[in-house]
């Protein structure tokens, strides 16, 4: 996947969509198409149905992307409600000093 | 080349079925001979990891049946940890009948860790990070 920018990172909708991209190809979800994860559709359990494992994978590939590091379940709480969450849990940890 | 760790288990009367074969149940307590020898090695039993404030429950686990094994079988049960890519461990395990070299069960078993409020640890560090690396670099050696 191309590098994000700090622009694109302010720019939500672009980071969600590059947020999608990221959830596909880290959890090899290649059957599952961008669009349908919903913006506001809980990630784990109901809705998009992720586990455990999954939160790891995702927690690795938010670290590579953007730097921002997860440390425990109860911050990856906020970020993981859903996409929309994700990218607001990420614009605010990477313009952190 | 991965480095195993070796256990031996001699199958008891109470783990075959009526079909005179070991029931496929049992395999899972026999990767569990040789994953605790391997654990203990680094400190990581799961007495042990209570100390520290974490438990490692499994989340995912796959076996194949290769060939039954029988009454009485001599079987050496191996088990390895792969190089994690994430806070979590990832076991893999073969039984073997040695007598006629036959490959019984392949196996995997993936633990996260939680703390001791039960919340999910996403990144290991300390004394758990220390021992997990020492674990890791046993079982994977460089070439």
């Amino acid at each position: 996947m191309e590098k994000v920018s700090l622009e694109d990172i302010q720019d939500t909708p672009q980071l969600i969509d590059f947020l999608r991209r990221m959830i596909i190809e880290s959890l090899k979800l290649e059957d599952l198409d961008p669009a349908e994860i919903q913006e506001d559709e809980p990630l784990f359990g109901e809705g998009l149905g992720l586990d455990s494992l999954d939160a790891l994978e995702l927690v690795v590939a938010i670290e590579k992307h953007f730097g921002v590091v997860i440390e425990n379940e109860d911050q990856g709480k906020e970020a993981f409600v859903s996409l929309t969450a994700m990218a607001r849990y990420i614009q605010r940890e990477v313009c952190r000093p | 080349m991965r480095q195993w760790v070796d256990a031996e288990v001699r199958v008891r009367f109470e783990e075959v079925d009526p079909w005179q074969i070991v029931w496929y149940g049992r395999y899972l307590s026999y990767f569990e001979v040789a994953r605790t020898v391997l654990m203990e090695k680094f400190e990581l039993l799961a007495d042990r990891l209570l100390l520290l404030g974490y438990r490692t429950p499994i989340v995912s686990l796959r076996c194949q049946f290769k060939a039954p094994a029988r009454f009485h079988d001599r079987l050496q049960v191996r088990a390895t940890v792969k190089v994690p890519e994430t806070a979590s461990l990832t076991f893999l395990f073969e039984i073997h009948r040695p007598a006629d070299e036959t490959l019984i069960a392949v196996g995997e078993t993936s633990h996260v860790l939680l703390s001791e409020e039960g919340q999910m640890i996403y990144q290991f560090s300390g004394p758990l990070r220390e021992r997990i690396d020492r674990m890791v670099a046993f079982c994977n050696p460089s070439p």
